[in-house]
């Protein structure tokens, strides 16, 4: 039973996206407003304030990088192989599959799991994720081969200046990063009403 | 398929790089990790399939309370 404490989040996780389920049966929204707030002003909040508060071991940089490197690599081949044998694409697919929960998950885990050495390969390897999910993933997701999409979005700019300010020790003043954190904290719950919402629309077609 | 195939990815990753210990056991755990959820939200925003991403993120959240433990058991 004691390997199941680290999941109780999980059990929220549920919680938040059928509420989102129940909503949708008597309200329309619209969700890409939504899903605009989210992208522009949630998640760049979020990452920057997990970013600047935490502590970075450079450590083990290099092997953890070439881990995930070609664990990505990997399943992005998976991937490939999979939409050759069943004759099908959707990029809807390719992205939550190649991207992990890093954050909300992981570092919990590993914390539980590993104990401090293991919360600090996986802080690390969150900043990792965090890298490429908001560059690579948004090339992929956008399609088209076009890279400055990635730079059209604020998450890019989210993740290094949250590094950047870690890394160079520059103490933002708490009047400035408390709405930020405050803000990232109400991003979460919000993208799983979303999704529980989206969930409702894909049962009813 | 993101967890059982991440997870066996992560297992020849560890063994071509070598890694040992604690970063042997990590990346393992992060190999077979859910999918994160602003993948849905990105899917949304660009209108690719979005219900399928969200459904995804869904069950391999689900497959997740039973995996996850697994993997902590196998690497224990």
């Amino acid at each position: 039973m004691e390997l199941f404490t680290p999941l109780v989040p999980v059990v929220r996780v549920f919680l938040l996206i059928a509420a989102g389920f129940v909503f949708a049966h008597w309200r329309k929204i619209s969700l890409s407003s939504v899903t605009e707030i989210i992208v522009y002003l949630g998640t760049p909040s979020l990452v920057f304030a997990s970013l600047v508060s935490k502590p970075l071991y450079f450590g083990d940089l290099a092997m953890l990088a070439s881990g995930i490197g070609a664990i990505y690599a990997g399943v992005g081949l998976l991937i490939q192989l999979y939409f050759v044998a069943f004759r099908f694409h959707s990029r809807g697919f390719a992205l939550p599959t190649l991207f992990i929960n890093a954050g909300n998950m992981g570092i919990p885990l590993a914390l539980f799991a590993f104990g401090e050495a293991g919360l600090q390969r996986a802080t690390l390897l969150y900043v990792i994720c965090t890298f490429l999910q908001h560059s690579l993933g948004i090339y992929i997701v956008q399609g088209s081969g076009n890279w400055a999409e990635i730079f059209r979005l604020p998450l890019i700019y989210a993740t290094l200046a949250g590094l950047g300010f870690n890394l160079l020790q520059i103490k933002l003043p708490e009047l400035l990063l408390q709405p930020l954190a405050m803000l990232g904290q109400a991003t979460i719950p919000i993208m799983l009403i979303s999704l529980g919402y989206r969930l409702h629309e894909v049962e009813s077609l | 398929m993101r967890i059982f195939g991440g997870f066996a990815v992560a297992n020849l990753a560890v063994y071509l790089i070598g890694a040992q210990g604690v970063n042997r056991q990590v990346l393992l755990l992060y190999g077979a990790l859910p999918a994160a959820v602003i993948n849905f939200v990105l899917t949304e925003k660009y209108r690719q399939d979005p219900g399928l991403a969200a459904s995804i993120v869904v069950i391999s959240t689900l497959i997740s309370l039973i995996s996850v433990p697994l993997v902590l058991w196998l690497l224990l």
